[in-house]
């Protein structure tokens, strides 16, 4: 039961106005045969089989609570999933603040004379990206951190003029590396892979010899990488040769709050998901990307950038900036075909940061490594190992649990979810493999709880 | 109420960056550190913290209350914006959105802990399909663009599949910038066809085109009711024309918001389409985002949907895997908190009320379209479905005055201007799309205000060249922009 | 009405050539940079690069428009013009002189001599109009 505001009086008086006699007149163009067959059927099973008329906001509330109802959430569950998206406390003012009108239901700020507070937003939302990963350049966002890695292989190849050749290190999350493949898929064969080592990292003897046949233009890894492991960008870049690009997919930024940023490490383009920081995880998505790089490569950059300036009155403003790299212009040549950024989630992370601030930046990221350290320590001493545990890690790993089906089936009957199962992911290596991840929310007894429930 | 009434005659707060309303050592949100030993790490571990601001929380919501207050948003005022179909987004979606039983699910969740989630995607994705007269739909894209790439990737994956190798895709000259640039991406090169004179595809120039690329052609790529907001009427044919090459018809949705329940893209020969839950299903644009640009196809192309699909066996929803399938085109399931917004609008309305929707766009249109061409010259005299297009060559001819100086004008009368020099077709284009959520009383306001531009222009009493005056900022200098790049706060000279 | 001076030779894209012995001195035409608008930004070969007759040399940018730069010659860029880098305006300014791009040692030097002389390209742009 929608509210339009057109009565019978007024849809006369259009038609008069219009110089038409009914609505008919008015897609008279759509041949008839077309306009026959145009009505469709809403079919909701069990509860609506044929919905006609719509919902009352009454209906509404009681059909989606009811939904909703039907997936397993806090606290009746307790999760220790993560895997590049993660569980976080949200402060208040992000939802209320998002709501506002002027910022839900405003456009594309085109029009930069009447858009200036979505353009004062990202503008400080490339600060706030660019101070993190310790890059000189950030985009206005992209739609998620695997269409951005995507995009940053995308900009790679259009930056080396010969060699289009992408390595992709197979310890990046799944996900990444089956949309980074269907991006390229229009294109001749580009992507190889770099195996990882026995101890989950990059293996460098691979790297080398990848390096040598295929003359890559850039390298994807991540920071940590899908096992949590931090990998050693810097020495990782001393293997490459200047013509190839480290391009670094994070899958977790807020690791940047307590660890070296890849700016600092010699990564070229920085991207990611930033969606842990404001966001809640909602099925996965919306979420937002982020993109930055080095300041050579901005005329290369996809997606929007706002600029400051002044106004006619000499004020500082803020326009979209640098638009002739765009598809509306750009058409068939543009750097990317992208329209959207994702300009509300964006602006979710600038408001979460803001307020979270430079300490307590730093103390999400204590927390998250002190929980995960407390974890690691208990399983280690109820005999759960990790499966690589040389490497340094912020807040995940994967543990190796015997007989991990049973224990995994016990668990959801407790209604745990203690991690992401790699088998389907990763291979037959990882059988009894299983990602543990903490967040904030959790608290001692709770990891405790879940330690005893993998170990009883 | 006059529309001069405009936008800045009120109170509005100067604010700087939120960076400059730090102080050191100000606590902004307080975390509860759990009760375990609190460590650093001692390796790579960060030498100089990231700058954040440190800013107390009414500083917070001041700064960002202050910057709203700076931007035109459909709460504020109509928003004849073409093509993107700005219309009101009812808060009942947003309720409903923020449901802690949707925003708390992780993607991973065993199936049985997320039965609500994969149920909502299974459902709207049949009723996106049932709507535009197709087999299947996938809400996994996260806006119009990657929805055209979606589909123009399975349609390469469904030609290879049947050995054929193609290079074509035939986009007709008004159609939107995004069309070529996905080509490009779904590695087929764009061929630009010519519209009649009309405003819409003449089988000739399909005839032409296939009897020189043959079919080296693998889709024609179209928007119907087109960018002119002229509908498509030798559709099927043209249809016919390619499916006797094996060539495929991809339609571009963005306008579907004019003709819901009174044509369906299925029954006009159309094999695969992408359209935009933040047009046609209102949910809100977001000053850019985020958005959800399904695909929905004919039975021949679902092998190719992207992996993974939501089925329904013995009343459980769970997730499977297709051999042909062109992969993952993004993360996860798609804009799912997108998804909820879109299906609460859908079933506030039903069958019925999605009809009127479009009904009432249409006749809000052409009401508005009667009103203006007593002054504006129109981009084309065949009907209009949602949106018109107007051209500024009587203007030009009587000052001078160009459509960006009225677009820029219309903002000092509180109107976000329309879509303007789009489609390229039409010399100076302003595309007007008023949405049927705007009252006659509005459009008539709306109307005024162009018309009263249009008759300072016909009296030579202004050409607009400072236009906006009332607005919070005044012209703003995009070359400056543009020469002298500032893109963060510490781009700044020192 | 746009200004277009003698002794140099024009392209359908708009870029002008003066020729001095095996020298081309390539760049824009008032034309051109008139229909660009403020141009902000110019991205050119280096020096020592070749470049081909009719293939794309470089980029000129304004806020809402992009073009391809066509070289009217071919041969090895000897010198560019760096000030134009950082001051693009320049264009703008004096497309003929401060504004000219690069300089090109060409093979061939009977090269441009199929281009348009300053009449004919006077006609073509009132055509364009």
């Amino acid at each position: 039961m929608p509210s339009l505001p057109l009565t019978p009086d007024e849809e006369k008086k259009a038609y008069q106005t219009i110089g038409v006699h009914s609505f008919d007149d008015l897609i008279a163009t759509i041949p008839p045969k077309i306009r026959e067959t145009a009505q469709f059927h809403l079919q909701f099973e069990p509860e609506y089989p044929d919905l006609s008329d719509g919902l009352s906001e009454h209906e509404l509330r009681n059909f989606f609570s009811q939904i909703a109802n039907c997936n397993k959430t806090a606290p009746e569950v307790l999760h220790f999933l993560g895997g590049g998206i993660y569980d976080n406390v949200i402060p208040a003012i992000v939802n209320q603040l998002t709501l506002r009108g002027e910022f839900l239901t405003c456009y594309t700020p085109y029009q930069p004379e009447i858009s200036q507070g979505t353009l004062q937003a990202i503008f400080e939302f490339q600060t706030l990206m660019c101070r993190i990963t310790g890059m000189p350049l950030s985009n206005a966002s992209m739609y998620d951190g695997a269409t951005a890695t995507a995009e940053a292989v995308l900009m790679a190849q259009r930056l080396s003029s010969k060699n289009k050749n992408v390595l992709v290190s197979n310890n990046i999350l799944v996900d990444y590396q089956n949309v980074i493949k269907t991006f390229l898929s229009g294109q001749p064969p580009s992507l190889f892979e770099v195996l990882y080592d026995a101890a989950g990292m990059l293996n460098r003897e691979h790297l080398r010899k990848q390096l040598e046949t295929h003359q890559p233009c850039a390298l994807v890894v991540s920071f940590p990488n899908a096992f949590g492991s931090l990998e050693d960008l810097r020495s990782i870049k001393s293997e490459l040769p200047s013509s190839c690009l480290l391009i670094v997919c994070v899958p977790d930024l807020s690791a940047l709050s307590i660890f070296e940023p890849p700016g600092k490490l010699g990564a070229d383009i920085v991207v990611g998901e930033a969606q842990q920081l404001g966001t809640p995880m909602v099925f996965g998505g919306p979420h937002v990307g982020f993109f930055t790089a080095r300041k050579e490569y901005l005329r290369q950059l996809p997606g929007r950038i706002v600029g400051e300036t002044t106004d006619a009155r000499g004020n500082p403003c803020y326009t979209l900036t640098l638009s002739t790299r765009e598809q509306h212009i750009r058409r068939d040549k543009a750097t990317s075909n992208i329209c959207t950024n994702q300009g509300l989630i964006a602006l979710r992370t600038t408001i979460y940061l803001s307020f979270l601030g430079k300490r307590g930046f730093q103390t999400l990221g204590e927390i998250n490594y002190s929980l995960f350290e407390y974890l690691r320590k208990s399983l280690a001493h109820r005999g759960i190992h990790q499966k690589f545990p040389k490497a340094t890690h912020y807040r995940e790993a994967v543990f190796e649990i015997p007989e991990l089906e049973n224990k995994f089936d016990r668990c959801l009957q407790k209604n745990i979810v203690p991690g992401i199962r790699l088998r389907d992911k990763y291979g037959p290596d990882f059988e009894n493999s299983l990602l543990i991840t903490v967040n904030p929310k959790h608290t001692a007894k709770q990891l405790d709880f879940l330690v005893e429930s993998l170990t009883s | 109420m006059k529309p001069q009434s405009g936008a800045t005659s009120c109170l509005m707060l100067r604010e700087g960056t939120i960076f400059e309303r730090s102080t050191p050592e100000r606590k902004g949100f307080q975390l509860s550190f759990p009760e375990v030993p609190r460590l650093t790490p001692t390796t790579f571990s960060r030498t100089e913290p990231a700058e954040l601001p440190e800013v107390a929380e009414l500083q917070v919501v001041r700064h960002f209350t202050r910057l709203s207050s700076w931007n035109y948003a459909i709460d504020l005022g109509t928003f004849p914006l073409g093509s993107c179909t700005m219309k009101y987004n009812p808060r009942i979606n947003e309720e409903m959105a923020a449901l802690a039983g949707f925003c708390d699910v992780h993607p991973e969740l065993p199936p049985p802990f997320c039965q609500g989630s994969l149920r909502l995607i299974f459902q709207l994705e049949r009723a996106l399909a049932e709507i535009v007269g197709l087999d299947a739909c996938t809400l996994q894209p996260a806006a119009g663009a990657l929805g055209e790439f979606t589909g123009l990737t399975m349609v390469r994956a469904f030609h290879e599949k049947h050995g054929s190798h193609r290079k074509y895709v035939l986009v007709p000259e008004s159609a939107h910038g995004t069309n070529p640039a996905s080509c490009i991406l779904a590695g087929y090169q764009a061929i630009t066809i010519k519209v009649g004179p009309e405003g819409y595809m003449t089988t000739a120039s399909v005839e032409d085109a296939i009897s020189k690329y043959g079919r080296d052609i693998a889709a024609l790529m179209t928007t119907n009711p087109n960018t002119l907001g002229v509908f498509e009427q030798n559709i099927s044919h043209i249809a016919e024309l390619l499916h006797g090459i094996g060539a495929q018809l991809i339609m571009d949705g963005a306008n579907m918001n004019a003709i819901l329940g009174i044509a369906k893209p299925g029954d006009m020969g159309v094999d695969v389409m992408q359209y935009n839950l933040h047009k046609t299903f209102s949910t809100p644009h977001g000053g850019g985002g985020p958005g959800a640009g399904p695909v929905a196809c004919r039975s021949h192309l679902i092998p190719f949907l992207p992996n993974p699909r939501i089925v329904h066996k013995a009343g459980i929803y769970d997730v499977e895997y297709l051999p042909d399938s062109i992969g993952k085109v993004k993360g996860a399931f798609g804009n799912f908190g997108v998804m909820v917004r879109a299906l609460t609008y859908i079933m506030n309305h039903g069958s019925q009320g999605l009809r009127t929707v479009s009904k009432n766009a249409v006749i809000n249109a052409n009401y508005l379209r009667a009103q203006l061409q007593k002054k504006y010259q129109l981009g084309t005299s065949t009907p209009h479905f949602h949106e018109c297009v107007l051209s500024d060559s009587r203007q030009i001819q009587q000052n001078g005055t160009k459509t960006l100086q009225i677009a820029k004008a219309l903002m000092d009368y509180g109107y976000h201007p329309p879509t303007v020099y789009f489609p390229l077709t039409v010399p100076g284009a302003m595309l007007i799309e008023p949405t049927e959520t705007e009252s006659l009383q509005e459009l008539d306001q709306l109307a005024e205000a162009f018309l009263e531009i249009a008759a300072r222009i016909e009296n030579k009493e202004d050409t607009f060249e400072n236009a906006p005056t009332k607005t919070f900022v005044g012209k703003v200098d995009e070359v400056g922009a543009a020469r002298k790049l500032i893109l963060s706060v510490d781009d700044r000279p020192r | 009405m746009a200004s277009v001076p003698g002794g140099l030779r024009y392209t359908k894209e708009h870029e002008w050539v003066l020729m001095e012995d095996n020298i081309a001195t390539i760049g824009i035409t008032d034309f051109a940079q008139e229909s660009l608008g403020d141009v902000t930004y110019i991205q050119l070969p280096k020096e020592g690069e070749m470049i081909s007759k009719n293939d794309p040399f470089g980029v000129v940018e304004s806020v809402k428009a992009v073009s391809d730069l066509y070289s009217p010659v071919t041969g090895r860029v000897i010198e560019v013009n760096q000030p134009l880098l950082d001051a693009p305006e320049l264009v703008n300014q004096d497309p003929y002189s401060d504004g000219w791009m690069v300089k090109v040692e060409v093979k061939d030097t009977s090269d441009a001599e199929d281009l348009m002389d300053p009449g004919s390209y006077k006609e073509y742009i009132e055509e364009k109009g």
